[in-house]
């Protein structure tokens, strides 16, 4: 405004005017001081001549030789990096630190260096001005000063309190960093765009739809391109596939039991999400959907569970009959058949013949001893030497894998041992187990070439074999419910089972004998019958109320109630006398001056020592409740009056 | 530019940025040679409601120059460009530092002017193997994208 003030004056004869003028015509020189002053007053001048101005301004509110506006931009600039522009041309970057504001507006940067220098002779490229070290100090002389500019600077507006604690900590490395890259600028990057949407390689949309039936041999490709030689042996990693006479019939029952499960409706998110169902919930994030940590039961797979154990249960009789014969053999209750060719050991002799598919994963936590019975039947059935596999791909990881080819060579347990134990969970780690037998699949289409081997080796993998002495951790959450899936349990957590369920993995479908099959699936859930999810813990001690025992007190006494304080009109705590009945009163009711927040730990003599236990008592509301000690000074006045007065009850302590 | 003080210096905000943060320039009076009135601009600042917390600037100041004292251990000091260039890229994947104008790796390898696959001694033959490898590429990159 005094510029605008200084040329409106210009053309008026005003001597004063023209000096001023002449001031500015000399251009930045000397004499800043007086201008200064020279500013200082025309802004006191009255505003008159500025209100039609434009840019408002400072005028009134100058609060020195800065106006406050320019006062609270400069102060917002600190510690922000600016770029200063010098009398010369020549350009300085760097943290802004201070600036003189009493008197001109020289300002001092920290950490500065000079970014464009027009003194060089030649243009000079941004990287050298970096050859030289930052100056940590640089004061720039208000005449010298041109301009001073900063970027991105947080300003408050309206009161908003936008000057928030800017979170630039590490949390801006990475932008940090990238800057700092900046001597070493790459190419700009451009989003991709694909060249006219060419539909020429249209099945690498779904290149992974039938990911067995695609034609396309990774290492023939592979040794066609780059001439190397694959060792890969399938049967390395996998058990072998005996091809035999009973192939087909093995092949087709296991793409049944495939088609079966995987067409089965499931309520459970993981298997929906496997099987590419869309399960419609809502408030299910992220990690819900994709973790395999267990996190509890979902709430509809409870229900589901026990309606699909029922129906289990009822297929099983009506498959089976009621006959039950004995099972041996490596049978498992809850299978899953785990694609984990790691995990198939291929010493899983006992298994062959009786492994047990279970064609449907069932969900084996749930099921109680009642089954037993019925689930024999299948493993009967099964020991006829056809076995179905149930193919399921299970999440279990890898630690898992190798856990259960070590119960591979526990015997498999008669699924009359399982079930009760629902308590034991599963889990390694978290639930992690529990998903994985959780999430048995069958996926019979993964077995793909693999079915064609129909027998192969079936490994049954325990699910929820819940063997009473063993801990086994069953999932109980699993909770998947019409998703047959079988609990692969732990081997790590069950191996000292000696009646151990034998865990088979079966990686391939095994062709199952078609009706035992699926009475097996029914079966396989071990549990699937009663509806008794226990979830004890066969080893917890039993729990039996002691009629005895001590009700819990804490030690210290409740705190007295300010109760005989009724009366609130009295603030003075007392005087010594009455004191000594006090209860809990706070030694700041002394004689003495003592600060009321004291300890009570008592001054005054003829105070009676008080309990430790109340010399804890926060001497602050609690204790006062109505009387309050105020402090000293207060009491004083008053201590001589009370004593009869007291209306305190007489508390010995 | 919508507002405007005078004095001593100028305040201009930049209102190209809506929000909490502007683009801020001081200037100084006496440099500007003429101005014309434009418009009167809405003063986007309101004096009173102004509020500026001194501790959280003390903290960004500090860590600015944290920042930049880091960012300054990184420049070698009387190096060429190019050499700096080099540093910049082999820090990208390797632990640097200067040593005067010694590029030092990984504490063990050295690599002195002019920067080259020759120019790397030290440190174990992996150790070595490895500086140069990543300086060659690095090299080739450069030339790649000067080109």
């Amino acid at each position: 405004m005094n510029l605008q003030q200084a040329l409106q004056v210009r053309p008026s004869a005003n001597g004063y005017g023209r000096r001023r003028q002449d001031r500015e015509g000399g251009g930045g020189g000397g004499g800043v001081g007086a201008r200064t002053d020279h500013y200082r007053s025309q802004s006191s001048k009255p505003v008159s001549n500025k209100s039609s101005h434009a840019g408002g301004l400072v005028s009134s509110k100058i609060g020195g030789p800065l106006g406050d506006r320019l006062l609270y931009m400069a102060t917002c600039l600190i510690g922000h990096a600016v770029e200063v522009q010098v009398k010369n041309g020549s350009l300085y970057t760097g943290i802004f630190h201070a600036t003189n504001a009493e008197k001109d507006f020289g300002i001092v940067l920290k950490m500065a260096h000079m970014s464009k220098d027009v003194s060089a002779k030649g243009p000079k490229a941004d990287g050298g001005s970096h050859s030289k070290p930052p100056l940590k100090t640089l004061i720039i002389p208000a005449k010298e000063l041109v301009q001073v500019i900063g970027k991105d600077v947080p300003v408050t507006i309206d009161g908003f309190n936008e000057l928030q604690p800017e979170k630039h900590h590490e949390l801006m490395l990475d932008s940090y960093i990238s800057q700092s890259r900046h001597a070493d600028v790459e190419r700009v990057l451009e989003p991709w765009v694909p060249d006219e949407d060419d539909p020429h390689y249209p099945e690498l949309d779904n290149i992974f739809d039938n990911h067995w039936n695609r034609n396309w041999d990774q290492f023939e490709t592979n040794e066609m391109l780059f001439g190397v030689k694959s060792t890969f042996n399938e049967e390395l990693y996998t058990t072998k596939l005996e091809r035999g006479p009973q192939m087909k019939e093995l092949e087709k029952e296991a793409s049944r039991i495939a088609r079966e499960i995987e067409g089965d409706v499931t309520q459970d998110l993981h298997l929906a999400e496997e099987r590419g169902l869309q399960l419609h919930e809502f408030d299910v994030d992220e990690e819900t959907r994709f973790s395999s940590v267990f996190r509890g039961r979902v709430s509809d797979d409870t229900g589901h569970e026990e309606d699909e154990d029922i129906l289990f249960n009822s297929r099983n009789t009506d498959t089976f009959g009621d006959s039950v014969a004995p099972i041996t053999a490596g049978l498992s209750n809850g299978l899953i058949s785990e694609k984990i060719s790691t995990c198939v050991p291929p010493s899983m002799p006992c298994n062959m013949d009786d492994g047990k598919t279970s064609t449907s994963v069932h969900e084996t936590d749930s099921h109680a001893s009642g089954i037993l019975d019925q689930t024999r039947r299948p493993f009967s059935a099964v020991s006829r030497g056809t076995f179905a596999s149930a193919i399921t791909e299970s999440r279990v990881p890898e630690g898992s894998c190798s856990d259960f080819s070590g119960d591979c060579d526990t015997k498999v347990q008669i699924m009359g041992q399982q079930l009760n134990a629902e308590a034991e969970t599963l889990q390694s780690g978290a639930a992690t187990d529990s998903q994985s037998s959780a999430h048995g699949k069958k996926d019979a289409s993964d077995e793909g070439a693999s079915s064609s081997g129909a027998v192969g080796h079936t490994f049954l993998l325990e699910g929820s074999l819940k063997v009473p002495k063993e801990q086994r951790s069953t999932n109980d959450s699993e909770g998947t419910t019409s998703g047959k899936r079988t609990h692969a349990e732990s081997p790590a957590k069950s191996n000292q089972r000696p009646s151990s369920s034998r865990s088979s993995i079966s990686d391939h479908v095994g062709a199952t004998s078609a009706s035992t099959a699926t009475g097996l699936t029914p079966s396989s859930s071990m549990g699937s019958l009663s509806s008794e999810k226990s979830t004890l813990n066969p080893y917890a001690k039993e729990f039996r109320l002691n009629p005895n025992a001590k009700s819990f007190i804490p030690s210290q006494t409740p705190m007295r109630p300010p109760s005989p304080v009724s009366d609130a009109s009295f603030y003075v705590p007392t005087n010594v006398a009455s004191v000594q009945h006090m209860h809990g009163m706070p030694s700041g009711v002394g004689i003495a001056p003592q600060f009321v927040g004291h300890q009570p730990v008592m001054f005054n003599p003829q105070f009676p020592p008080m309990h430790s236990p109340q010399g804890y008592l926060h001497h602050n509301a609690p204790q006062y409740g109505q009387h309050m000690v105020f402090g000293h000074p207060r009491q004083v006045p008053y201590m001589s009056s009370y004593p009869p007065e007291m209306p305190y009850k007489v508390r010995d302590f | 530019m919508d507002r405007i003080s005078f004095l001593d210096v100028t305040v201009a905000q930049e209102g190209s940025k809506q929000g909490p943060r502007r683009d801020i320039r001081l200037l100084n009076a006496s440099y500007i040679k003429e101005f014309s009135f434009l418009g009167h601009g809405e003063d986007p600042l309101d004096l009173k409601k102004c509020y500026i917390d001194l501790n959280s600037l003390q903290t960004r100041e500090e860590l600015a120059l944290r920042q930049a004292e880091a960012e300054a251990e990184r420049i070698g000091v009387g190096v060429t460009s190019e050499a700096q260039s080099i540093f910049y890229a082999l820090s990208k994947t390797l632990p640097v530092r200067w040593d005067k104008t010694v590029i030092v790796v990984m504490n063990e390898v050295r690599v002195s002017s002019p920067y080259v696959a020759d120019s790397v001694y030290g440190g174990t033959p992996a150790a070595n193997e490895r500086v140069k490898k990543v300086l060659e590429f690095e090299r080739k990159r450069l030339l790649a994208r000067s080109s």
